[in-house]
């Protein structure tokens, strides 16, 4: 157990100088290609730290203290776009990339074994849910490429939220023959199915002439902020102390073994591809021992 | 630790038995430096004004900065106000640096506590000159009180006077806080001067649209309420753009007995 076990607790440690109070400006890839019927419905985006208004190549997460032991507690958290919308915190875990240039099972894992597990409930090493999401990372074209969640064989294509192994039998279409770089949806869980633990085989079984992705776990946070799209536009807070009682760790899950790539970012889920807007806010955090 | 906090009809009477504090200021920034991935991530500014806490009247304790609104006139970008210390000062043309204070001692929650700063910025109070691409290293007492860690940044060449830069990202690994400042060094430059501050949040907003004003009530949102004494310095940092704006600010206080 930490050393925080009351709300006078928090601000003493924050007052010690045990936390994080950062301020940040996220942005998006801007515009891409909507999710459409075949592919999911709703459109990703992971918003990453901006460095002026270019969403960076090399992603760049929100910046946390390097090193820190002890779990980094969500505390409060303020923000606002200028298009309505909802941005939760989350942690994206690489699970792997995605050829889709030519058909079969071509989905590479991430050398970081997973699922992650973090302690939940007092249980410790419970395997983390995430919400499987594709990002493009080279513009497909010619053909909109289909996927499965399955390997070529028939054998599974993925650990569902309750650890059992799932072979999928619903397809992804991509929602156009170019569909744009940095273009993002869900993957196709089967029915009944939340969450992926892991995700082990994905059967492309019609190719586009150029296209890739990576496929990235997200674990979301209560943490987040609600934009209105009024004139003027509002930003929210959202307090994990006194009204929300969720004060989640916001340090990475641990990998069954090796180390997952991750990135602390924005996670918006649209109805479409709109232009992307900043958000721009502060979080604050505790560090428990 | 007075009586004020204890509940709302506590509150409402040091309003009325001692009058509260209500203040308006107006400052402007000129366009700044961005930062980058090697100095705070996220492009930052100090508006130069600060305000300094007046003398307390017969009775009072302590001054307590409940509820505060912000004015700025950038659209998409966050404000920081709050308690301000100097922890060190570096002057670029000698490479030669002072001390300034250490992280004040606060009571809270009824406890008195040695802060930290988890809030520290490297501001450019004097624009530099002749300094390309500078590393400057930080060398500081960490929220446990250790010493000798440091912390690097590597600006854009000559930032600009009143550019600010998060420091909380490279500090050293395993910290979070500074108490204090022990040294500064820079790698080149002929001239300007570069201050760490470290910053007790009071409140943080956000700005959206061009005109935009937001109001934070520290009562209703996890944020310490600082006790304030008598020339503390509150300052204000706005961030997510490198534009120059202006300010106004309004705080709120009541008075501990």
């Amino acid at each position: 157990m930490g050393s925080i076990s009351t709300r006078s607790d928090i601000f003493k440690r924050q007052a010690q100088g045990y936390g994080v109070v950062s301020p940040f400006l996220l942005t998006g890839p801007g515009a891409t290609t909507a999710a459409a019927a075949a592919s999911g419905s709703i459109s990703v985006k992971l918003l990453m730290n901006s460095l002026g208004t270019t969403y960076q190549g090399t992603l760049i997460p929100l910046q946390l203290p390097a090193g820190l032991t002890g779990p980094l507690r969500t505390v409060h958290s303020i923000g606002g776009c200028t298009s309505g919308r909802t941005v939760y915190l989350g942690i994206a875990y690489k699970m792997g990339t995605l050829d889709l240039t030519a058909t079969g099972d071509k989905f590479t894992a991430d050398s970081a074994t997973f699922p992650v597990t973090r302690t939940v409930f007092g249980a410790a090493t419970t395997a983390v849910n995430l919400l499987p999401v594709l990002v493009v990372t080279t513009a497909t074209t010619v053909t909109a490429p289909v996927i499965i969640l399955k390997k070529s064989d028939g054998s599974a294509g993925y650990t569902n939220q309750a650890g059992s192994t799932v072979v999928g039998t619903r397809s992804m279409t991509f929602p156009a023959n170019a569909t744009a770089l940095s273009s993002a949806f869900l993957l196709p869980l089967e029915f009944g199915d939340s969450a992926v633990q892991k995700i082990t085989n994905i059967q492309v079984t019609t190719a586009a002439t150029a296209g890739a992705a990576t496929i990235y776990g997200v674990e979301m946070f209560s943490a987040a902020f609600t934009s209105v799209n009024s004139s003027p536009a509002e930003g929210t807070a959202i307090d994990s102390v006194f009204s929300g009682l969720a004060m989640d760790d916001i340090k990475p899950a641990v990998a069954t073994s090796g180390t997952a790539t991750t990135y602390l970012v924005g996670v918006s889920l649209n109805a479409n591809s709109e232009s992307n807007l900043p958000c721009t806010g502060v979080f604050s955090t505790v560090l428990d021992s | 630790m007075g009586t004020t906090l204890r509940s709302t009809d506590d509150m409402l009477n040091a309003s009325v038995t001692y009058g509260p504090e209500n203040v308006l200021l107006f400052d402007t920034v000129g366009n700044t430096t961005a930062a980058n991935t090697t100095s705070g991530y996220v492009s930052g500014r100090r508006f130069p004004t600060p305000y300094t806490v007046p003398s307390l009247g017969a009775g009072v304790t302590a001054g307590l900065y409940c509820t505060a609104r912000a004015i700025i006139r950038q659209n998409e970008t966050s404000t920081i106000v709050g308690f301000e210390t100097l922890l060190g000062t570096l002057t670029v043309n000698g490479n030669s640096f002072a001390a300034g204070s250490s992280m004040p001692t606060k009571t809270v929650e009824g406890t008195s506590i040695t802060t930290a700063a988890i809030c520290s910025f490297m501001v450019a109070t004097t624009a530099l000159g002749g300094a390309t691409t500078p590393t400057v290293t930080i060398t500081y007492t960490d929220q446990d009180g250790n010493t000798g860690n440091s912390a690097a940044l590597t600006t854009p060449s000559n930032p600009t006077v009143n550019t600010a830069y998060t420091i909380s990202p490279h500090l050293a690994s395993g910290d979070t806080g500074i108490r204090a400042v022990t040294n500064m060094s820079i790698s080149g430059g002929t001239s300007g001067v570069l201050k760490v501050y470290g910053l007790l949040p009071i409140i943080v907003v956000t700005h959206i649209g061009s005109q935009s004003e937001s109001q934070n009530d520290v009562i209703s949102t996890p944020i310490t309420i600082w006790p304030a004494a008598a020339n503390d310095i509150i300052a204000t940092y706005n961030f997510g753009s490198t534009t120059g704006t202006d300010l106004a600010l309004m705080l709120y206080a009541l008075a501990d007995n």
